[in-house]
């Protein structure tokens, strides 16, 4: 009896690769993601290189990263180089984006192109590039950004690389986004992305100009959440003075938003800008939006719920408990469910 | 002897005793066995000529076991705990004298383990181990969970001496539970295989479309590679920004991690809610929509410039008809990505777990990024449409099909073009 029981627990270790897979050789994973059209044989490689790549040994991890940086110097495939990029992205190292930048210089298709500018997004995301990428980097940045007959999907990836350029690329931004109009899609969310300090005013005051397309708008008041968040997570902060203008600008466009969309995104914002002080306002404008009736507010209330856990009282979660099952959109229903699981998990 | 059964029943049910009958016995090599354990059995006939069959019964089973020569031994496993189980001998004979029997009881003894063998991930589970035949006070239970290579342990000493124990907490990682104490004097032991069933989350995918006015007047006019659509996500307007929230790269603001602090699953993290959404918007270039477009196309574009801006709208939403998950639209595209083809992170991050809790967020974050590589590439990739889709097609019915004009610019400001232009991109 004991044997069976054994021999059952090893047939179900083989079927289970979990999420602590053996860190091992990566060569058939970095095949696997170089080859494969199988999702699931590809998210099962992504994540076991992941696990490499966080737990291997120092010689282990050296040979995962040389075997993922020689697929994304010389994959011919797009989605290849979207792949790696994307495994590659929490551990790049600035010998990587070097590499990449150089292909850049040479490469001729323009889909390789776009993929190699949206890795970048990814890659120099947590790296300190040598100066000399850098300013390589920045010179190819500005060649695409203002380049009106290129593609919008390039031209928005290189404008999101070209914000964490730092203060020559927000200059770059600036230039580029007079000059062409596809900049403009993504500017706002760019530049709150930098983290430069000058994006603040700027977001500001985009947010708050009504001759600005409502679209121009939301992705500016998006930005003033974004542009916060950034910042801490990079250890940077904020002047009080700074966060008291656009914690107040916030409170103003969630009481005065022009449609469901802009408030959703102005209360979103205001929850990361906003300080205790607010609170009972924030409350407030929570509570209205669970009342809403209306999808787009009802969601976005509860996404703040779940942020804010001061905001997390009896009166509060029995509006939540009620519109996880009562809501109209699967979306704030599935909010709903995640501040109850996620009060469970703490009980 | 005949009737064994009475003189079993004289002598009491504790003290297996074998019983004396006139020609027949039988002796077990144990009288107390641990359930899954095995005893010999010895059936003496005396005298034993013409002995044709020595047939072995046990209590609650069917099938007996069989001797036709001596020694007449009988190894028996016992998989189900009894106390007083009943084993019963029958001797035949080949000399057509009837039959005899002899009869011994033993115990069996073990545990139970009960509880949920797929509990649903974070939910609070219980298992209990408890002595078989219940009420058999137990000094000590030994508790274990292995999952992954790491074994989690439990002792419970059981100070109010009953007969069970419990162990509880939060499942989230599958493994084998086990659970040992001696009972009775045997040393008993059970497992359970526990499988963790998921939470179901399906990911919500929302699209407004021709969500906000979008374009330039000037911009196809100048630039003839101005986009006429665009399927991007609704606050951040970056097209390659699939799942979110998210703080650019990082999904941390989408999910809360938990640790277990009891019961099997002690010292593991998992992902205890999780708020990642697909929130895309369409938009058409205004310009198109315009009387002015309308009038300088109006021999250039089949069957119309109505229908031209509709083959966009379908082009970025979802095919012709508007067709749930199409392959004509971009955002039937995701759907697609998303529901057939298996990149929803949200129900992969749902079983993601780990000892370590930036090896969570590692493998989260990797998840996430593999699932919306995957469904970027898909949904963005435009082939499909340009070749068989009828809202963008090659062919004459293709909606938008045929050439339209361009705004040129000349020495004295611009002019129209002739009807030479087929669709740039969108």
């Amino acid at each position: 009896m004991r044997k069976t029981w054994i021999a059952t627990y090893l047939i179900f270790l083989s079927l289970t690769s979990g999420s602590l897979g053996q860190v091992g050789d990566p060569s058939e994973s970095v095949a696997t993601l170089a080859t494969s059209s199988e999702p699931k044989a590809v998210l099962n490689a992504s994540l076991k290189l992941a696990d490499i790549l966080y737990r291997g040994d120092a010689q282990t991890v050296v040979q995962t990263r040389a075997l993922l940086s020689q697929q994304l110097v010389s994959s011919s495939s797009p989605l290849v180089i979207l792949r790696v990029s994307s495994v590659l992205c929490r551990k790049a190292t600035p010998e990587i984006v070097a590499a990449v930048v150089q292909r850049l210089e040479q490469e001729r298709s323009e889909e390789n192109q776009t993929a190699l500018w949206e890795g970048l997004v990814r890659l120099i995301d947590r790296v300190q590039l040598w100066p000399d990428t850098q300013s390589r980097l920045l010179k190819l940045a500005r060649a695409v950004v203002n380049n009106r007959s290129l593609s919008i999907r390039m031209v928005s990836a290189a404008t999101m690389v070209t914000a964490q350029l730092g203060g020559e690329g927000f200059d770059a931004l600036l230039e580029a986004r007079n000059k062409n109009p596809n900049v403009a899609d993504v500017f706002y969310t760019a530049i709150a992305e930098s983290s430069d300090v000058r994006a603040v005013g700027l977001l500001r005051e985009a947010a708050a100009d009504t001759r600005k397309t409502e679209g121009m708008r939301i992705q500016a008041v998006r930005g003033l959440g974004q542009v916060l968040a950034a910042r801490q997570e990079k250890g940077q902060t904020l002047e009080n003075r700074e966060l008291e203008l656009t914690a107040g600008l916030l409170a103003k466009l969630v009481a005065e938003a022009p449609s469901d969309q802009f408030f959703s995104a102005a209360l979103r914002s205001w929850n990361r800008v906003a300080g205790r002080t607010q609170l009972i306002a924030m409350r407030a404008a929570v509570l209205e939006a669970l009342d809403s009736g209306r999808p787009i507010r009802e969601e976005a209330g509860l996404d703040v719920v779940y942020d804010n856990e001061s905001l997390q009282d009896p009166e509060v979660i029995n509006k939540v408990v009620a519109r996880a099952s009562a809501a109209r959109s699967g979306a704030a229903r599935a909010g709903a469910a995640a501040i109850l699981e996620h009060r469970l998990s703490r009980e | 002897m005949r009737h064994p059964g009475t003189i079993l029943t004289f002598f009491g049910c504790l003290m297996p005793i074998p019983v004396l009958a006139a020609n027949v016995t039988i002796v077990p090599s144990e009288s107390t066995i641990g359930q899954g354990g095995s005893a010999t059995f010895t059936v003496t006939v005396v005298p034993d000529t013409y002995v044709q069959r020595v047939s072995v019964f046990y209590e609650g089973e069917s099938a007996p076991d069989q001797a036709f020569t001596r020694p007449f031994e009988f190894t028996h496993q016992f998989n189900s705990a009894m106390q007083d189980l009943t084993v019963t001998a029958v001797v035949s004979y080949s000399s057509g004298a009837p039959d005899d029997f002899a009869s011994v009881d033993i115990d069996v003894i073990g545990l139970t383990l009960t509880g949920p063998s797929s509990p649903l991930r974070g939910w609070p589970s219980g298992f209990t181990a408890r002595s078989n035949p219940t009420g058999l006070p137990i000094s000590q239970f030994n508790w274990s969970f292995e999952a992954e290579g790491v074994v989690n342990t439990f002792t419970d000493f059981n100070v109010d001496g009953d007969d069970k124990s419990i162990w509880s907490g939060k499942m989230v990682v599958d493994g084998l539970l086990k659970c040992s104490a001696v009972v009775g004097g045997v040393a008993a032991d059970v497992a359970m295989l526990v499988n963790i069933a998921p939470r179901g989350w399906p990911i919500s995918i929302t699209c407004a479309p021709d969500n906000e006015d979008w374009g330039d007047e000037w911009a196809p006019k100048l630039s003839p590679e101005a986009p006429l659509g665009v399927n991007r996500d609704r606050d951040s307007n970056y097209i390659s920004s699939i799942f979110v929230p998210r703080n650019g790269n990082n999904f941390r603001p989408a999910w809360t991690m938990a640790s277990i602090t009891c019961g099997p699953n002690t010292g593991w993290y998992y992902v205890s809610s999780c708020t990642l959404k697909v929130r895309r918007e369409t938009c058409i270039n205004k310009y198109i929509k315009t009387q002015e477009f309308a009038d300088a196309n109006v021999n250039c574009i089949y069957p119309g410039a109505a229908e031209f801006v509709q083959a966009v709208y379908n082009h970025e939403l979802r095919g012709t008809p508007d067709t749930y998950m199409s392959y004509e639209g971009h955002q039937g595209r995701i759907e697609l990505a998303i529901r057939e083809f298996g990149h929803d992170p949200k129900q992969v991050v749902e079983g993601l777990y780990s000892r370590n809790p930036l090896h969570l967020e590692f493998l989260v974050d990797e998840a996430i990024s593999a699932a919306e590589t995957q469904v970027f590439f898909f949904a963005a990739d435009e082939a499909y449409m340009r070749a068989y889709a009828p809202n963008w097609g090659l062919s004459e019915d293709s909606l938008g099909w045929g050439s339209h004009a361009r705004w040129l610019v000349g020495w004295f400001g611009g002019y129209w073009s002739d009807c030479v232009y087929g669709p740039p991109a969108f």
